[in-house]
């Protein structure tokens, strides 16, 4: 019992000690104690049932009651089982898919999002009860190290920013060790299952690749696992429109970008050109796993081509410095024209969703982090500023609306709600319609408010049920919900998700030699919007949401490009109310070789900083897992010194008394085979005896017979005695089966069947005669 | 737990060889007064190695006496006698507390039970109180005269006859009083060749009086110390437990073997073992002991008695439908 105790708090202390592991895996801490709850959950529940000496089954199916008990109130997921067990267990179903989802889609480290939260705890409880079994209740202390090894290491894949090597490896190693050392002194018997060599060497190597091939457990991109073990290991695509409402929630707002710009521009991340009921995704639609074409992947070291030809165009220059945002795609304004700025060299621009990101498919890594802390970059853009005029001639060629209105299922109630608000508005054309359906978005006729305060856009109804009965949400809730109704009503478009233009925090000062803006995002501007395709004018965009700060660039029938967000509009309307005259706004220059404003030195050399910090982290990394093995083989090995000392005589002695009954047994079905049973009442010694005196083997046998009772009874036995006696034993076999007749043996299934008979009828007799 | 994990653990050492030495030395020292009756020298030693206590059953003649004064003398050890009678006193077994008048104060005169072998002779013979006054010194080891508690000597053992013929003016030991001796057994006449020899060799000395001992206390005690090391593999003691269940459940048996018989049976087992050098017991140790140390334990139905049926019987019953361990 004691020992039972001091396991289970061995195996708490170790879990403990995995927590920092996966401090990299999210973005907080607050996963800290539902992760440990459900683990103390596991090992209690476990631990009790093991005290009540109830079976395994019933410990497990105790502890996952437990576990799901807990889960609502863990999570915050549901109303709870007393308002309802099967709107509780939906709850939980749509939690973890959300849960898969986001391990796909999430970068790490990510929010702790419910539905991540939900697998973080599964896992946690389940190798919090797994070992609990393995180690206390099957004594197999290696084999449960194994699971808590390969818990801990599974975040290894993620390549964290400032490994705190100490943290991470110190206190598993020595809480391991410890476990270790337990397995040495609490078992007295010594016989283990997984010897402890194995424990060791080679179970530990498992544990470790295991965990760090296993990158797909992970919510991770932006590398790949340590050990690359074939395809699996690579990162996978990752979802940009995760990011919004991550970013949107992000408990503290972060400082994101500053940006040096000309005028207000929104910077655009992708456009998503597929919806597949819940989400918009990178590529066409139904591919669900997005891989770039290669044919539409430019360098970004030279001019870039549009991803659509623009008509009427004003170019743009923008210098972004990236303050906290690591992200493979890199925000800029729409459509850029060249990427300036050494890390340029690491860029790709795809024309398929007008993205630049750092997925570099020729050299098969996959995508790395491309934008990160210290990133600056200037970009020139051609921004599509057709005018009302012109969109409202252009024609829609049957292919491009195809190509665009594809939806996962039809949407008939939004399409009606549609044609309702085009005949309203008296819509007719593509752009009247989208204005019109924007405006209804965006003014008191829709009646929508905006907030971030609701539950996930999830489940079949949800798009149905914002638009036509809460209409509360946020950015990706009315960019979705419009590009869905105009694509219902075959107009072609796509949400593009991004970032507002930011705060303006100095304006343009030419005599101090700065001569743009300057802006800066922060995680409250990430943003979704809805663009439209006009062939030969590219992509227009339009915005569906109600933000009440006014912040956002609204697009109009007189300037369906704005420069100006809407408070600075509504200033200028006042404005313009007094002075009617002056309509005039001054364009602001536009310089695009300035050296002052990109100091390529500057940045290279910052550049160039960060990569070697970069290989510093991998090669700190690698060297702590060295580390880890080395100080975990020596425990081991340790261990198994002190332990082997003690057990090398009797493993000997072992290995000899399994043979010796092994060969006690083959007498006995060989005997049995010829019809020479060993009755059940006799012991070694008299069936040898019996055998003796009917002849049918020598005489002169009592020692084996001596030997054989040792080894069966607990007796201290000789190797050599044993060695002797298993070669005896084999010949008494074989001059037992060798002297019965050939005739007698054929004979003995007969008789035995006339024994069995005749037994059952003296038993059916005698019961007969006492009744 | 199988017995092949559990003989792996690291165990201490049996000093086996020193004990056979002693019980070897001990044995053929009887055997020099005692003929051919190797069998119940080496029960007798059982028991006394076992820590029990020896009812010996059998008429009289049979050398009931001298088996127990030969064990006596081959030990250095103190031996008793009390004949039991009808008038016998409990204080004439245990002791009294007498005046001495010299020093004007009262000291305690142990009584016959203060040696390490008591020999009662005819016990069925005393009235129950003074029976009951030795078979609770055979439990507790201790006695308690005038409210102060008198520790036995260590090794101490009983060893009783009764006289299963002559039962006239006698109070036949009752069953729960039976249970408190390990084992009974009976002596039985020699062999014509050993009578001839005993005649010999009786007329011309008293070969008792030749008897030196061959070994002291502290040894014996050692040995028992160490036979209680003698290990009893799981399949042993599942094996031995079921036979004492068995006489519950025999058709023939009124009153079954108690779990005292258990451990009685399994601390005589572990003797033979250690008798025979081994450090284990085996299923024979079992098979051997058990018509020895079971039958006088149970109570058989009338009818089976009537039918001539003996307890002795019943156990080989048990034995013989038992399935003995092989590994």
């Amino acid at each position: 019992m004691r020992r039972d105790g001091l396991l289970t708090l061995l195996l708490a202390l170790v879990l403990l000690a995995i927590v920092p592991a996966y401090d990299r895996v999210f973005t907080d801490t607050s996963w800290r104690a539902t992760a440990l709850t459900a683990a103390a959950i596991g090992l209690l529940v476990a631990a009790i049932a093991r005290r009540a000496r109830l079976p395994g089954v019933v410990a497990a199916v105790l502890a996952g009651a437990g576990l799901l008990a807990a889960l609502p109130w863990l999570l915050g997921v549901g109303d709870g089982w007393s308002a309802g067990a099967g709107a509780q267990l939906e709850a939980l179903r749509l939690t973890l898919a959300d849960g898969w989802l986001a391990l796909e889609e999430q970068p790490a480290p990510a929010e702790p999002l419910p539905g991540l939260q939900l697998l973080t705890v599964v896992a946690w409880w389940a190798v919090a009860l797994l070992s609990h079994e393995v180690v206390v209740r099957g004594g197999h202390i290696a084999a449960g190290l194994v699971n808590l090894t390969i818990l801990w290491a599974v975040p290894l894949a993620i390549p964290a920013a400032a490994p705190d090597t100490m943290l991470l490896v110190v206190p598993f190693l020595l809480t391991s060790g410890l476990l270790l050392l337990a397995a040495v002194n609490t078992r007295e018997d010594t016989a283990q299952a997984i010897p402890l060599p194995a424990s060791g060497l080679v179970l530990l190597g498992v544990a470790i690749a295991a965990g760090t091939a296993t990158p797909w457990l992970l919510p991770a991109y932006g590398a790949d696992a340590w050990l690359n073990l074939g395809s699996t290991a690579t990162a996978r695509g990752y979802q940009p429109i995760v990011d919004i409402s991550n970013r949107l929630n992000s408990p503290e707002e972060r400082e994101v970008l500053r940006v040096r710009s000309s005028q207000r521009t929104y910077l655009r991340l992708a456009g998503l050109d597929s919806f597949d009921g819940a989400t918009w995704r990178l590529g066409p639609p139904g591919t669900q796993s997005f891989r770039p074409d290669p044919a539409r992947l430019f360098p970004a070291d030279r001019p870039l081509p549009p991803e659509e030809p623009a008509a009427s165009t004003q170019v743009l220059e923008v210098d972004v410095e990236v303050l906290a945002l690591e992200n493979i795609y890199v925000p800029l304004p729409y459509q850029p024209v060249e990427v300036l700025g050494p890390i340029r060299d690491e860029m790709v621009w795809s024309t398929q969703g007008g993205f630049l990101a750092t997925w570099d498919e020729t050299e098969e890594v996959g995508q790395t982090v491309g934008i990160r802390q210290g990133s600056a970059y200037r970009v020139l853009a051609e921004r599509p500023t057709p005018s009302f005029a012109e969109l409202s001639d252009v024609g829609f060629p049957p292919e491009v609306v195809n190509a665009h209105t594809q939806l996962p299922r039809d949407y008939p109630e939004l399409g009606a709600l549609a044609e309702e608000v085009y005949a309203a508005a008296g819509a007719t054309s593509v752009i009247e319609r989208a204005l019109a359906l924007q405006d209804w978005f965006i003014g008191p006729a829709g009646g929508f408010t905006y907030d971030l305060d609701v539950p996930a856009l999830r489940g079949e109804d949800a798009l149905t049920t914002f638009v036509l009965e809460d209409r509360v949400g946020y950015c990706e809730y009315f960019a979705t919900a419009m590009a869905v109704m105009l694509r219902q009503t075959g107009i072609p478009s796509r949400v593009a998700v991004g970032f507002l233009p930011g705060e303006r925090v100095a304006s343009a000062d030419p005599e101090a030699g700065q001569l743009l803006d300057e802006y800066l995002v922060t995680t409250g501007d990430a943003h979704a919007w809805v663009e439209v395709l006009f062939p030969d004018y590219g992509w227009v965009t339009f915005e569906p949401t109600p933000r009440s700060d006014d912040v956002h660039l609204l697009p109009r029938a007189d300037d369906l490009a704005p420069s100006e967000n809407e408070a600075e509009r509504a200033a200028r309307e006042a404005e313009e109310a007094d002075e009617p005259a002056d309509a005039e706004v001054p364009e602001p220059d536009v310089d695009t070789s300035d050296p002052l404003d990109l100091p390529e030195e500057a940045d290279q050399g910052l550049d160039g900083e960060g990569s070697a910090a970069a290989t510093d982290v991998g090669d700190t990394g690698w060297w702590s897992l060295v580390l880890a093995v080395v100080v975990l083989v020596g425990a081991a090995g340790w261990a198994l010194t002190t332990a082997a000392r003690r057990r090398r005589r009797q493993v000997s002695s072992r290995d000899a008394r399994s043979a010796v009954l092994a060969a006690q047994r083959r007498l006995y079905a060989g005997a049995r085979r010829v019809g020479l049973d060993r009755r059940d009442h006799e012991t070694a010694r008299e069936v040898l005896a019996r055998w003796e005196r009917e002849g049918w083997i020598d005489r002169g046998h009592g020692p084996v017979a001596e030997v054989v009772q040792a080894a069966a009874f607990d007796g201290d036995l000789d190797p050599l005695r044993a060695t002797a006696a298993v070669a005896t034993l084999d010949d008494l076999t074989a001059q037992l089966t060798g002297r019965v007749r050939r005739r007698e043996v054929v004979l003995v299934p007969l008789r035995r069947a006339i024994a069995a008979t005749t037994r059952a009828w003296n038993v059916g007799r005698a019961q007969w005669r006492q009744r | 737990m199988s017995s092949t994990e559990q003989l792996d653990a690291p165990r201490p050492p049996i000093d086996l060889p020193a004990v056979s030495t002693t019980l070897q030395a001990i044995e053929s020292n009887i055997h020099r007064v005692i003929r051919g009756k190797d069998r119940v020298v080496r029960l007798a030693l059982t028991t006394l190695l076992a820590e029990g206590h020896l009812l010996v059953e059998d008429v009289p003649g049979v050398g009931k006496t001298l088996l127990a004064k030969a064990l006596a003398r081959s030990i250095d050890c103190s031996v008793s006698r009390v004949q039991f009678t009808p008038d016998l006193l409990p204080s004439d077994v245990t002791g009294v507390t007498v005046y001495a008048p010299d020093t004007g104060s009262f000291a305690f005169r142990p009584g016959p039970v203060f040696a390490n072998i008591v020999l009662g002779d005819e016990i069925n013979r005393a009235g129950p109180k003074t029976q009951s006054s030795l078979l609770e010194a055979m439990e507790e080891r201790t006695v308690t005269i005038d409210g102060t508690p008198h520790h036995l000597a260590r090794p101490f053992m009983v060893i009783a006859t009764q006289n299963p013929i002559e039962l006239e003016g006698t109070y036949p030991l009752p069953e729960a009083q039976r249970d408190r001796f390990l084992m009974r057994i009976a002596i039985g006449y020699p062999h014509a060749d050993d009578e001839l020899e005993i005649v010999r060799t009786h007329g011309a000395k008293d070969r008792l009086e030749e008897l030196t001992p061959v070994c002291d206390t502290a040894s014996v005690v050692h040995a028992i110390r160490t036979i209680r090391a003698v290990r009893v593999s799981e399949p042993i003691e599942r094996y031995l437990i079921a036979v004492c269940r068995a006489t519950r459940e025999h058709h023939d048996v009124e009153l079954g073997a108690s779990p005292r018989a258990s451990l009685a049976l399994i601390r005589s087992v572990r003797v033979t073992a250690a008798i025979a050098g081994r450090d284990h017991v085996i299923p024979d140790d079992v098979k051997l002991l058990a018509p020895h140390v079971l039958p006088h334990r149970l109570i058989l139905r009338p009818n089976a008695e009537l039918a001539g049926i003996t307890a002795v019987d019943v156990i080989t019953d048990v034995l013989s439908g038992m399935p003995v361990p092989t590994e």
